[in-house]
């Protein structure tokens, strides 16, 4: 627990690792579009949720660089 | 990562899942990290107890005991103030937990969102309890964000920053379980949004979990997600099949909502085996199983009575150093974890727990260490509550109504007496029902009596009194009983089984087949009509007629112990005893308490010419309390060329039977006849 912070520092760098390894593919569309895949470049929100501690540091960058996105638009 | 020296446990546990849901998923590899901790150690079915009842059932895990010796006895309680009712409380706990061992052997543990642990005993480690996890208010007030439910106190601010809140998930989160979620109304439709507050609850409990693997030492790391049988009870009856009453809409929508929390589950387990090495015992254990095929009650049943849709068995799986390899671990039961775990730390375990290790599991050999008890010893270490702590009766108010929504306890009214009322009397009788077929049978009968003495009508007092005084040997009051009630009541299908287990007791398998036959009209047939309809034909000795009952048995509920007991001696009287040792090593392998089962395995084994094999049975069978003077004149006949010494012994406990039961005769002779006694059966005579 006082290790959070550094925790989630930490996070950022390991969850490349552990996505790459998940290789989560859950379901289809009607339209056969893919959800919840994990690529090789960026895990699913449902995978950084299952990371844990690890995961929420780069749900909020997420969250953030699409705040910013929306901004800039 | 700050580690202790020592050995190290990870337990895990999943509410509800079961294997009947998991092993398709394994087969077409949809649970890898599972399908990893199975491969690389032993998994089994696990017995659950009766009630299922996931609080007292979860506290059965960590003490190792019954609800009698561990005093959960339901999901709500009285509140200590009297102002109303709240969820059920670590202080009303009447013995130590696997935790509190821990402390006081100087071991630490940390343990997230295990049933009944609010509010949180100063234990040696940390702990978060599962009132703790419960989700924010709409007016934003932190649900059960109080210091109480978390020690270190200190730590409370730092857990619930880990908090993953319903309004942080997006749709990516949901469309996995949900993948046409885009098409529902969700100002009409509710079920995404439980799905949310579900799925973000578990993602709570893996945060801090994941925090406090990593920066807090520990010994034992249990933690507790409760999200399958949760998911269960809002969604499985979209699981395929298409159940009658799921409307075809609603089943496209929501048939993959139960897969997908399988397979979260297995990506958090993933998560979770990445913090710990090979040197962790890592043990995943459910509580109880779930109906997920074409033997769950139908929608509305299921709402109704949600321990309906429970199943007897759960999983477990371990996986650890000295632990073996890709095998099967059989008659194991949720009263063992604890005994377990203990004995992998090296620690005694209890004699006054219910349950044993797995010492099969072992590679090498191992004999467990043993005390007479761990209550009274060292409580001072052990991180016990020093007295009954308050609790906010709006927190309470909030956390039963949470309970409510899943069907788990009635919705309380307006009085707050009766409310109170209400929570003892169903808690007394799941207490009731926990003795119920246990060595402890005869402390249910004075609390039937209580409650029946408060309501003469309640007919499952009746009848479960009825039963207890027929497994207590009591039949003249249990016929005095059935027969004192209403003739329109006797006729009830449960009030002629009643009537046929005092038949059975009394000798007479042939009125038992005719009450049975009565059951049968009024209730229609079901498994455990079958298997006494078996048992009354294998009374009867009309072996066809016993092999058929139980075969209809198994195919309407295939893990079925007692169906497979009753083939295998059908079997044994058919001169097959290959057929009758396969039958009964799969009722053992199912439920290991059940001696009756491991002597007619010993048989079979013997007329196979297997002795040593015989004598392991037998001895199983005398070790959980079977004792018949034919098991030890078997065990006499077995041992006499390989252990005379041994043979000795059970003769003599033969030689005292006989005594006791020429003694029990002549006293008999002596005493003037009863009127009961003059109308005795003539099949019972001296019995």
């Amino acid at each position: 627990m006082k290790a959070e912070i550094s925790n989630e520092r930490e996070a950022v760098k390991n969850v490349p690792v552990m996505a790459a390894t998940e290789q989560v593919l859950f379901a289809r569309t009607p339209k056969g579009i893919t959800v919840g895949v994990v690529s090789d470049a960026e895990p699913s929100s449902l995978t950084l949720l299952a990371a844990g501690v690890a995961g929420m540091a780069e749900r909020r960058a997420r969250r953030e660089r699409t705040r910013n996105k929306d901004a800039s638009l | 990562m700050t580690q202790i020296s020592g050995k190290k446990i990870l337990l895990i546990g999943w509410d509800a899942a079961d294997w009947e849901m998991i092993d398709p998923l394994l087969e077409s590899g949809q649970m890898p990290a599972l399908a990893q901790l199975i491969q690389g150690g032993m998994r089994g079915n696990l017995a659950t107890l009766q009630p299922v009842l996931s609080p007292m059932l979860w506290t059965s895990i960590a003490t190792g005991k019954r609800a009698n010796q561990h005093g959960i006895c339901g999901f709500t309680e009285p509140l200590p103030d009297g102002s109303g009712i709240g969820p059920v409380r670590s202080t009303s706990r009447t013995c130590k937990a696997v935790w509190n061992i821990l402390s006081q052997s100087g071991l630490k543990s940390n343990i997230i969102g295990w049933f009944a642990s609010n509010p949180a005993e100063p234990i040696n480690g940390v702990m978060i309890t599962d009132q703790f996890l419960r989700p924010g208010q709409p007016n934003g007030k932190a649900g059960g964000a109080t210091a109480q439910g978390v020690h270190p106190p200190e730590y409370a601010a730092a857990a619930a920053a880990l908090r993953v809140t319903t309004e942080s998930l997006v749709a990516g989160d949901l469309l996995p379980f949900i993948p046409r979620l885009a098409e529902i109304d969700l100002k009409k439709d509710d079920r995404p949004a439980k799905l949310a507050q579900r799925l973000a609850r578990a993602a709570t409990v893996q945060a801090m979990a994941t925090a406090l693997i990593q920066s807090e030492p520990w010994n034992l790391m249990g933690v507790y997600f409760d999200a399958v049988d949760q998911f269960g009870h809002e969604f499985m009856r979209y699981h395929p099949p298409r159940m009658d009453g799921i409307t075809e809409g609603d089943f496209e929508f929501y048939q993959e909502v139960m897969r997908g929390c399988y397979r979260f589950h297995d990506m958090m387990l993933h998560t979770l085996l990445q913090y710990v090495n090979a040197e962790t015992t890592v043990i995943l254990v459910s509580d109880h199983g779930y109906e997920c095929g074409r033997r769950r009650p139908p929608v509305e049943v299921g709402k109704a009575d949600p321990e309906g849709c429970h199943r007897p068995f759960g999983i477990v799986c371990l996986k650890g150093p000295g632990i073996k390899k890709n095998e099967r671990l059989y008659g194991a039961s949720i009263l063992d974890v604890t005994p377990t775990i203990l004995t992998l730390l090296g620690l005694p375990m209890g004699s006054d727990m219910d349950g044993r290790p797995w010492l099969e599991a072992f590679e090498q050999p191992a004999k467990p260490e043993r005390i007479f008890s761990w209550e009274g010893v060292g409580d001072d270490k052990a991180g016990l509550h020093n007295g009954n702590s308050r609790q906010d009766p709006a927190e309470a108010a909030q956390a039963v109504q949470q309970l409510v929504e899943l069907g788990y306890v009635a919705a309380p009214g307006e009085d707050v007496q009766k409310n109170i009322r209400n929570t003892i009397r169903c808690n007394k009788a799941n207490l009731i029902r926990s003795l119920l077929g246990t060595p402890q049978e005869a402390k249910a009968v004075p609390l039937l009596e209580e409650l029946i003495a408060e309501n003469s009508e309640n007919k499952w007092c009746v009848l479960t009194l009825a039963n207890c005084l027929i497994q207590l040997g009591k039949l003249t009051e249990a016929r005095t009983m059935l027969e004192a009630a209403a003739p329109a009541f006797r006729q009830l299908g449960q009030v002629q089984l009643v009537f046929a287990e005092l038949a059975f007791a009394e000798k007479n398998p042939a009125a038992a087949l005719n009450h049975l036959e009565a059951a049968g009209r009024a209730d229609g047939n079901h498994p455990q009509l079958f298997n006494q309809v078996g048992r009354a034909y294998l009374q009867l000795e009309r072996w066809n007629e016993a092999q058929a009952a139980f075969q209809k048995s198994l195919a309407a509920e295939p893990d079925n112990p007692a169906a497979l007991d009753g083939l295998a001696r059908v079997h044994l009287e058919f001169g097959e005893p290959e057929c009758a040792v396969e039958k009964s090593l799969q009722a053992v392998g199912l439920i290991h308490f059940f001696p009756e089962a491991h002597f007619h395995l010993g048989m079979g084994l013997e007329r196979l010419g297997k002795a040593r094999e015989a004598i392991l049975a037998y001895e199983t069978a005398l070790g959980i309390g079977y004792r018949p003077a034919l098991l030890h004149h078997r065990l006499a006949e077995l041992y006499r060329p390989i252990d005379p010494q041994k043979a000795d012994s059970h003769d003599k406990v033969l030689a005292n039977s006989r005594r006791r039961r020429i003694y029990r005769a002549d006293i008999k002779s002596r005493l003037p006849l009863t009127a009961d006694q003059s109308l005795e059966p003539l099949g019972s005579a001296g019995n």
